[in-house]
């Protein structure tokens, strides 16, 4: 007998409050103020919903031991998809690519973030090797990478850059120490510090002698030293060797700010959005910055800055706090499941979420880059709606069943 | 699983806390810092990108002749500018300019060198065409300004006067210039919003501050005699080989300037100075008037007495004084009529060098009569000191004085009214933009120059001038002209004294004869080799009070009838035929003892002459044209038997082309009744006595 009332409804509660802002704001967004009309976004927002929350009500009816059991079989299914969507799928100039199903358009990454993490909570919850033993690493590592791949082919970094997230927080949440984290990233900070000399010697003196003292195990160790040197000096002759657009491309890439017209023009309009809003906001409709479009994807994702604009620092706060209270509810539950595969889940549904919260949120006033990442159950978009609901449900679901084992 | 509960689990989650923690931290920190903080610089970026003030423009008021024509409007112009936002912008505009202008690739690029952030305008006054397709494109990058622009109807006649604007709109010369403060109005003030996309809004429908349309002005110019006299003055400047001309006209009762103009033969620059009212000449003859008026009210002249003229030499103290022609005896009226200077100084003898000065100054002349237009002189007159006889005589015959041609067609304007001189002026009014009158310019009595019967004596002097004396080239058939010719030597600036056979020749004047109305004056500059004025500015003269006239029915002169038995006819008053049915004219025509020729027989009147209520012989035919509704199907009016004053006034009204030989009644004509006639046709007609 399922019971209702053992549902986290607390925590279904901030979702729908977050959902509900964010239709409020989508109507803002796309008010046009000529026709005293908003444009029908928000209403298919509604619906979009409706839709998730049905959703969510089928999904905490599934018994974790399924979705466990089915978490290979979706993977499968999803690179299918990523495969398809490369040949056949549509995309507008934009970075992400979709299936165009009639009214609805269908994007199959997303999809491909709730088979990986099934995935990979499977796997690492039931591998009998060690944390930090280089068959785990190496198999968990194959499973994200050929989505990964996939996807940057498409090309969505901000999509990409989920997966590998999601990979680095499961492998700290199923055991490997920071430490080791951190040598197998090192290769990355390497290639910062390739661009001069000097600093990648002193770099990489100090990783050796770090190496030679903590001991990590030997394939680790020597994975570093190489894959640091490899990068080390690749790089300086690649970078060299590019054509003077080709190197700006690359750093407006890493680095948006790079081009004051595009991406920069985005970031001001954004900050002066949020800035002007004060403590209390322009009120409903009453932003200069969205209502006059200097606010650019603003009903996307700059939804946030609408709402910095028009609501204020206590607009903000409240929202920013209902999504630290999802992130830390969401930390308990899976700290306290029994089942290691629901635990995994339940961890890997709050790092999607504040990890797309934080760089989205990031963006809006230049913490982090602009990736097109969508702002959980406040961003327009029917699949970002779901599959935040989506990843709710399985906290919720994990929460509900966290004696089991 | 217990590894959860273990210590080490502990750890990891407190480390996990801190961690997550420390990211919320950040973020509140930063929106604190944009919102709370920094947040009214923020608030006055917004501000200050989206929205703004700026000038409207006023509407500029509009120039009318005496008739309402509207010489000076307004119209909306679209003006093309760019303001590219980023390089794509500037390839995209660069790209449209290049087609819609029809040029190879790279054109624009290299014309306009647009650059991103920099305003630039392409083009001011687009077409209407171009503006619409332009406005429909809205290509990025692009922007199109509408604005307000000057436009003259009549184009370039009467521009000596009202000026032009600037490409700004502001007055830059003549009216618009000098009454740039009145015409201008006051800007008014708008506030916008403006948008991503660079779209502005107007906040509210009402702009913050009104803008003030610019006072409308009422000119006493017609333009339809403007348009004439600058015609025919241009072809004058040609005809009689001189290097320019100046003619302006004046209504006789009121001294209201109804055409002034100037013509430049080969000029670099255009004209935009009125010499009419701005430049000083020795009027020679003319002012031989002024000194008549003079004699005739000081009672020092009897009509019947007669001067002795030297045979055209007369030893005048140590200088010698010439006639064109030699002259024994004449009585006062022929020495007007002949132009005699002997004559005319010797009668000055009798006034005194001072009286004839203070008669002078009494016209008008040597001072400003203050008109209303820009630039005005003086003129002055020649004080010698000793007025020795030469001295006297000089001055009567209108040298060693200088006069702008206002103020002598303001002082025979004042002759032929009757005596009275009126201040000339060019602006009959003011009006505001809901066309309430806002100044009204009263004629201005200045003073009385001659008394009531001495210029009627005057005046027919004037008029044997053209009939017997030196304007008979300046005779018309349709309307009488009086006047008195003058042919001045011109001062020799760099040597003194006079340059050698170089003549200015005038005729000032005023018509119709019998019952002044409009009077003027034509000067032509250095005519060659024909310099005198009755056979070159007289014609002129004539020719445009003809032209004028006949547009204006009542001034053309009554047909005088002939007397070929010796017996007067009996006479009889025209009917007003105009706006009658043509059937029923007829039948009004034949209650009346009348006889109507026509262009056809159905149809509404709409010009006759003679005009109504004038008295004609019974045996004379009236013309009366019946509108056709179509321009392009002129029919040739039925000509034979009309007086040929009657018929070059029909012909003239339908403005065709014509010829005729002999005089006096219509015999023949080509091409013959109802045939159809163009304005190109040129007709001609056979004339004789009965």
């Amino acid at each position: 007998m399922f019971e209702y009332r053992q549902l986290d409804w607390k925590l279904i509660g901030a979702a729908f409050v977050l959902s509900v802002i964010g239709i409020i704001l989508i109507y803002s967004a796309q008010y046009d103020a000529q026709t005293g009309d908003s444009m029908n976004y928000y209403y298919r927002q509604i619906i979009w919903l409706a839709i998730a929350i049905v959703m969510l009500l089928i999904l905490i009816h599934i018994p974790l031991r399924m979705i466990d059991f089915f978490s290979y079989l979706g993977y499968i299914a999803a690179f299918i998809l990523l495969v398809l969507v490369l040949i056949i799928g549509q995309s507008k100039g934009g970075a992400d690519r979709w299936f165009s199903l009639g009214p609805v358009n269908f994007t199959p990454s997303d999809v491909a973030k709730l088979a990986l993490m099934a995935a990979l909570s499977r796997f690492l919850a039931y591998s009998k090797s060690a944390p930090e033993s280089l068959k785990r690493l190496f198999i968990s590592g194959l499973f994200t990478i050929i989505p990964v791949m996939l996807i940057l082919k498409q090309p969505d970094l901000g999509t990409s850059m989920v997966f590998i997230a999601l990979l680095f927080s499961l492998w700290f949440w199923s055991g490997l120490s920071p430490f080791y984290l951190f040598l197998i990233v090192s290769p990355m900070f390497s290639l910062l510090a390739a661009f001069h000399w000097i600093t990648w010697v002193i770099y990489l003196v100090i990783l050796i002698t770090v190496i030679l003292i903590a001991r990590p195990k030997m394939f680790l160790g020597f994975y570093t030293i190489i894959a640091n040197l490899a990068f080390g000096i690749i790089t300086p002759y690649i970078w060299n060797s590019l054509a003077a657009y080709q190197k700006l491309r690359i750093l407006t890439f890493l680095d948006p700010g790079r081009d004051p017209r595009q991406a920069g023009y985005q970031i001001i309009q954004s900050k002066i959005a949020i800035g002007s809003g004060g403590i209390f906001g322009k009120g409903f409709l009453g932003g200069s910055q969205s209502q006059l479009k200097f606010l650019p994807e603003r009903h996307t994702d700059f939804i946030f800055s609408v709402l910095g604009e028009e609501f204020g620092f206590l607009g903000t706060l409240l929202v920013v706090l209902i999504f630290a209270y999802i992130i830390y509810r969401g930390v308990a539950i899976a700290a306290r499941c029994r089942s290691k595969f629901a635990s995994n889940l339940a961890w890997a549904a709050v790092t999607i979420l504040f990890f797309q919260f934080f760089v989205n949120v990031g963006m809006t006033f230049g913490l982090t880059p602009v990736t097109g990442l969508p702002l959980p159950w406040l961003s327009y978009g029917g699949t970002s709606m779901i599959l935040s609901w989506m990843l709710i449900g399985f906290i919720v679901l994990a929460d509900y069943n966290w004696t089991e084992y | 699983m217990i590894s959860m509960k273990s210590r080490f689990n502990k750890v990891r989650l407190l480390f996990l806390y801190v961690v997550i923690t420390a990211v919320w931290v950040i973020l509140l920190a930063r929106l604190g810092s944009i919102q709370l903080v920094h947040g009214s610089e923020y608030g006055e970026k917004a501000r200050a990108q989206s929205s703004g003030k700026t000038k409207v423009q006023a509407e500029r008021g509009i120039i009318y002749d005496r008739t309402g024509r509207e010489v000076a409007i307004n119209v909306v112009g679209s003006s093309l500018s760019a303001y590219p936002r980023n390089k794509s912008e500037v390839n995209k505009a660069n790209r449209y300019l290049d087609r819609i202008n029809g040029w190879k690739s790279g054109t624009s690029r290299k014309k306009y060198k647009l650059e991103p952030e920099r305003f630039r305008w392409i083009k001011r006054d687009l077409s209407d065409k171009l503006a619409i397709q332009i406005a429909a494109d809205s290509v990025d990058g692009l922007y199109l300004r509408k604005g307000l622009r000057r436009d003259y109807p009549f184009n370039e006649v009467g521009r000596q006067i009202i000026g032009n604007t600037n490409i700004d709109y502001q007055g830059l010369s003549g009216f618009e210039y000098n009454h740039d403060s009145l015409l201008a109005g006051l800007p008014g003030l708008i506030d916008f919003l403006r948008d991503g996309k660079n779209n502005t809004y107007n906040l509210r429908e009402v702009p913050l501050v009104k803008p003030v349309t610019g006072k409308s002005m009422v000119l006493t110019l017609d333009w339809y005699f403007q348009e004439i006299v600058e015609d025919e003055l241009k072809s004058a400047v040609k005809e009689y080989n001189a290097i320019s001309g100046t003619a302006v006209f004046l209504d006789c009762f009121t001294g209201e300037i109804l055409a002034a103009a100037d013509y430049i033969e080969n000029s670099t620059s255009g004209v935009l100075k009125l010499r009419a009212v701005s430049d000083c000449f020795e009027p020679g003859s003319v002012l031989k008037i002024a000194t008549m008026a003079a004699l005739l009210d000081e009672n020092l002249v009897d009509l019947e007495e007669k001067i002795y003229c030297e045979n055209g030499l007369w030893q005048c103290g140590r200088r010698r004084l010439r006639d064109d022609k030699k002259h024994d005896t004449l009585d006062i009226q022929q020495i007007m009529e002949l132009s005699s200077n002997i004559g005319i100084g010797k009668l000055a003898q009798r006034l005194g060098g001072e009286k004839l000065k203070d008669v002078l100054y009494k016209f008008g002349f040597g001072q400003q009569l203050r008109v209303d237009l820009p630039g005005e002189a003086s003129g002055a007159i020649g004080d010698p000191g000793v007025w020795s006889e030469y001295n006297i005589a000089a001055l009567a015959m209108g040298q060693s004085i200088s006069t702008t041609p206002l103020q002598l067609a303001a002082a025979v304007g004042a002759v032929a009214n009757g005596g009275e001189l009126y201040r000339p002026h060019v602006i009959k009014g003011i009006i505001d933009s809901d066309n309430r009158t806002i100044k009204y310019m009263e004629k201005e009595f200045i003073g009385r120059v001659i008394e009531e019967d001495n210029a009627e004596i005057l005046r027919s002097f004037l008029t044997g001038v053209v009939e017997r004396g030196t304007a008979t080239p300046a005779q018309s058939s349709i309307i009488s002209i009086a006047g008195k010719t003058g042919t001045a030597e011109i001062p020799d600036p760099e040597n003194g004294g006079y340059i050698k056979n170089k003549f200015n020749a005038s005729f000032l004047g005023y018509f119709p004869a019998e019952k002044p109305r409009i009077a003027g004056i034509v000067i032509l500059h250095q005519p060659e080799p024909v310099h005198y004025g009755g056979h070159t500015a007289g014609p002129a003269f004539k020719r445009m009070a003809e032209r004028y006239s006949i547009a204006n029915s009542d001034l053309l002169k009554p047909n005088t009838h002939l007397k070929a038995d010796g017996n007067d006819c009996e006479m009889i008053e025209v009917t007003d035929f105009v706006g009658r049915d043509y059937e029923f004219a007829k039948t009004m025509a034949l209650r009346d003892g009348l006889t109507l020729k026509t262009n056809r027989e159905s149809g509404l009147v709409v010009w006759q002459y003679p005009p109504a209520n004038r008295k004609i012989p019974g045996s004379e035919k009236i013309a009366v044209l019946v509108d056709s509704n179509d321009d392009d199907n002129i029919v040739m009016a039925d000509l034979v038997g009309l007086n040929m004053r009657t018929a070059l006034a029909l012909l003239n009204y339908q403005g065709i082309d014509f010829e005729f030989e002999g005089c006096g009644i219509v015999k023949k004509q080509f091409p013959k009744v109802g045939e159809k006639i163009s304005k190109t046709t040129k007709c001609r007609l056979v004339c004789g006595n009965s």
